[in-house]
Order: structure tokens, then C-alpha cells, then sequence
């Protein structure tokens, strides 16, 4: 986590592509202005002051130089956080079904909140199941999210009996922000600003940390490995505080889920609210 | 004020505070008749419920509601009767349930079984707390009756859950009496029993429900003395 916020700050101070032009201008003027000055200098005044105005020149030029390379690396850079991020959309892109078990971390202050989750989701039938494995108050909670039918079933062990509800009713926010048929939509990064802090090979395997700048003034810190390019850890930062930690463990991407599985529910009494 | 007055006082102000809670509950409403036979001879009741169900977020949902019954034994001039007013929440693993009542009958097990006894006010309780496929959870009783005496009843039952092909329920009781208790329920509601042994007395209740029909079978066995009803909801 410390490498990650190590990064992250480290990459924040410096914006390359502004910060980046405005110095190459600033050099580039300095050079300009500081040679006609010179000249103008040499030419109107006449001090006994010897100004040697070819250090500077040459440094600017040195520094030039080196910006000049900065931005040309950068480039290349972001041609590959543009490959990476394609990569991953193209993976999702023909996904109809997907199981992976997913770690929520919530950080409120100084303590993590965490919500242990095996995630169904079938595209095509515009089905989602959730069954929390942690925390203990969530424990064996199952609900299923039905989208055709725009409703929720929920298995609560504490009454023992599935909650069937209008998904209108369960909240208008949540509602509006779920999309099942079009959840794999949430792994493509390409609308947004994307660049590569992280490029770390082991085995042959690449393992990527990108950073996006969502909407909202979000940012997250995306990990993904070039084997599945499925992501395996988004870190989301809002105004340089992290908010939380989403973990992807065991994805498996179109297992050919049927809809008994994805639909999967203790047969107890149900109560339609 | 005689003792007896201050209870009468206490008695109207409980049915006024029930009816307040439950005023905004008249969203579903389900009315039975009960006909059986007991010790008492034969039995014919009456019995309405109102509840109001909102749903607290993805995790949870509040009830409130009225429920009560009304009823006459062959053999006893006094009708019975029972009405309360509650409110349960369940929010992820953890619910509880508050109910406020006036009757002159036992608190109904299960269903409805009659058994007259002096008119009181009282408070049911109980707090779950599940995690996953098990649980525990504490319910207590208090009930004050409203004669000379103004006699003070109460229980305290801690209790563990399992569910498994049902819910299974075990607690002990301590109060005014003592005693150990077993309870089950069908993961489909159809069959469900309960056994307590009070103070050496060994009860059993069990009601069966049949599917997709408005019809309910129970037969209850305490102090000695047999019940048994069938309920036709409507």
C-alpha cells in the first residue's frame, strides 16, 4: 500500500504532459530572450561588466535536450498504457459470463472495513449473484440481481427467507449506477486519461500499475498482468486520499454459468416486499 | 388512586402508544377464523393482522404491524382475546423485534392456543444475531396483570440458531420460571414445533401449514391438556 501511495505522490507532483510543454517553452524562451539580450547588452551598454552568457545558453540547450527526451519517452509511454488499456478492454469485450471472488477494502481513517464476495455475473442474461463471505455481519447473505425483471432476491439466514424486491425500491442510486448487461464496461479504461507508473517482469509475465484518471476527480491505481489482462487490484484515490481497494482473485472469464447457477438460492419461503 | 386504577391508567396508555406505533402500518392486511376444540370444549375465534414492510437499503427491512385474535370457548363465559402491535428489523445478519400487548390469554406459540388467564399488558423482545449458518440471540417477556394483586411476570431467554434444513432454536429460560426450550421451522414454513419443559411442565406445540392453501393445522399439549384448531386464512 505505502509503495503504491510512494508512487502515486511521486508521479503526482509532476504533471508530464503541461508541465512538461511549459518548461520546454520556458527553456526555448530563455534561450531566445538570453542570446538577444545578450547581443543588445553588448551593443547599448558599455560596462566594464563581463557578462558570459554562453554557460547559460548551453546549459538551456543541455536541458532542452534532456526535456526533448523526457517527452519523446513519455510518448512512448503512453503508447503503451494506450496498448495495455486496449488489451484489457479487448479481453472483456466478448465476455458473456464471469466468477471471481472479489476483496472490497474500505479505509475510513485509521481502520479497513473489508467485504469478501464470490461475484456470477452473466452478461446475456442480465444476471448478477453476490454471495458475501465477509464480514461476519454479511456472512451467508446472498442476493441475486435480476435486471429483465428489475428486481433483487435477497437470502438473509438471520429470518431465513428470500427477500424478493423491486431493484426501484432498494435505492434509486444503486439502481442508477448497476448495469449488468453491461458490467464488463466497467474494466474499459479508454475513456479515460491513462499512463504506466509500473512495469515489473517476472517469469515473462509483465505486471502493469496504471493509473487513471476517472471522472470525479477519482484516480485509480489499476494492476493487471499482461498472462490474463484481467485486472487483479484497483486502488481508487479521491483528492490524493485513498478511499479503498478492490481485490480480483480466481476470475474466470465465460465459464458457461446457467441461469440455475446464476440464480442460485437456499429453497426457503420467499416474501415479496 | 387504588392500585388497580393506576394499572387501568397504564393499561389504556400502552393500547394508545401501540396504536400510535402502528398507525402508518395498513398496508397488507389478512384476516383468519379458527375453529377447534380443547380442553374447554369447543373453540371459535377470529384473528386480524395488518403489517407494513419498508426496506432498508440492499441489506435490510423494517415491519410494523397489529395482530389479534378474539375468541370463545364452549365451556367459559370470558371471550379470549390478544392484540399487539410490533416491530421487527433486519438488517444483514442482526435483527431484533419489539412488541407491545394487552390480553387475557398467553402470548400466542406458533398460532393460537388459548389458554384464559387474568388481563395484562406486556413487552416481548428479542435480539439475533446470526453468522452465516449460525447464530444466537436473547428474547425476554415481561408482563404486568392488571388485578388486585397487580402481579409482575417476566422471562429472559438466551437462546443459539442453527440453521440447517431449518431453523433450529434451543434456549433456557429465566425469570419467573425456569426451564429449557427446542424449536424448529421448516425452510418452507410448512411444519413447525416447539417443546419447552417450565418448571418441571412439558409443552409441545406444532403447526402445519398446507402449501398454496390458505389452511393451518395445530394441536398443542400443556399443563396437561390438549388443543387442537384448523385456521382458514382469507
Amino acid at each position: 500500500m505505502s509503495e503504491i501511495k510512494g508512487y502515486y505522490f511521486m508521479h503526482n507532483k509532476f504533471k508530464p504532459s503541461i508541465l512538461t510543454i511549459v518548461l520546454i517553452c520556458f527553456f526555448v524562451l530563455c534561450g531566445m530572450l538570453g542570446s538577444t539580450l545578450a547581443n543588445e547588452s553588448s551593443k547599448s551598454l558599455d560596462l566594464n561588466i563581463n557578462l558570459d552568457l554562453k554557460f547559460p545558453a548551453d546549459r538551456s540547450k543541455d536541458n532542452f535536450m534532456e526535456k526533448y527526451d523526457e517527452v519523446i519517452n513519455e510518448i512512448a509511454i503512453s503508447e503503451e498504457a494506450n496498448e495495455v488499456v486496449d488489451q484489457i478492454r479487448d479481453v472483456f469485450l466478448e465476455v458473456k459470463d464471469a466468477k471471481m471472488d472479489v476483496l472490497i477494502t474500505e479505509i475510513k481513517g485509521q481502520r479497513n472495513e473489508e467485504v469478501h464476495l464470490e461475484l456470477l455475473v452473466g452478461v446475456e442474461q442480465k444476471l448478477a449473484r453476490l454471495e458475501f463471505k465477509a464480514p461476519s455481519a454479511l456472512r451467508g447473505n446472498i442476493m441475486v440481481l435480476n435486471q429483465e425483471k428489475m428486481e433483487t432476491k435477497m437470502f438473509q439466514p438471520v429470518v431465513n427467507k428470500i427477500r424478493v424486491q423491486a431493484l426501484e425500491d432498494v435505492s434509486k442510486e444503486a439502481l442508477s449506477a448497476l448495469n449488468v448487461a453491461q458490467i464488463t464496461s466497467y474494466f474499459d479504461f479508454s475513456q479515460y486519461e491513462v499512463d504506466i507508473l509500473e512495469e515489473v517482469k517476472v517469469d515473462n509475465v509483465h505486471d502493469y500499475l496504471l493509473r487513471v484518471y476517472a471522472s470525479d476527480g477519482q484516480t485509480w491505481l489499476v494492476r493487471v498482468k499482461n498472462d490474463s489482462w484481467v485486472p487483479y487490484e484497483i486502488a481508487v484515490y479521491e483528492k490524493e486520499v485513498a478511499m479503498g481497494i478492490v481485490n480480483f482473485h480466481n476470475v474466470v472469464l465465460n465459464p458457461e454459468l446457467s441461469v440455475e447457477e446464476l440464480q442460485r438460492l437456499p429453497k426457503v419461503k420467499e416474501e415479496r416486499i | 388512586m387504588r392500585i388497580l386504577d393506576k394499572i387501568i391508567v397504564v393499561f389504556f396508555s400502552v393500547v394508545v402508544v401501540a396504536f400510535t406505533l402502528i398507525a402508518p402500518a395498513m398496508a397488507f392486511e389478512a384476516e383468519d377464523i379458527l375453529y377447534g376444540y380443547g380442553y374447554q370444549g369447543w373453540l371459535a375465534g377470529l384473528g386480524i393482522s395488518q403489517e407494513n414492510v419498508k426496506p432498508l437499503g440492499f441489506f435490510g427491512y423494517e415491519k410494523t404491524g397489529i395482530d389479534g385474535f378474539v375468541g370463545q370457548n364452549e365451556n367459559d363465559d370470558q371471550i379470549s382475546s390478544w392484540i399487539g402491535g410490533h416491530k421487527q428489523v433486519f438488517v444483514g445478519n442482526y435483527g431484533y423485534t419489539l412488541e407491545l400487548f394487552v390480553a387475557n390469554t398467553d402470548r400466542p406459540i406458533l398460532s393460537t392456543f388459548v389458554n384464559s388467564l387474568d388481563p395484562h399488558i406486556g413487552a416481548y423482545g428479542e435480539f439475533n444475531r446470526m453468522y452465516g449458518d449460525f447464530g444466537h440471540g436473547l428474547s425476554g417477556t415481561a408482563q404486568l396483570f392488571v388485578n388486585e394483586e397487580g402481579q409482575f411476570e417476566y422471562c429472559i431467554s438466551p437462546y443459539v440458531q442453527f440453521n440447517r434444513q431449518g431453523v433450529w432454536r434451543f434456549s433456557a429460560s429465566m425469570g419467573t420460571v425456569f426451564g429449557l426450550g427446542m424449536s424448529y421451522l421448516e425452510p418452507m414454513e410448512v411444519l413447525k414445533f416447539d417443546v419447552t419443559l417450565l418448571d418441571e411442565s412439558l409443552s409441545f406445540h406444532v403447526l402445519l401449514s398446507v402449501p398454496e392453501k390458505p389452511v393451518t393445522f395445530g394441536a398443542g399439549w400443556t399443563q396437561e391438556r390438549l388443543q387442537s384448531f384448523v385456521r382458514y386464512t382469507f
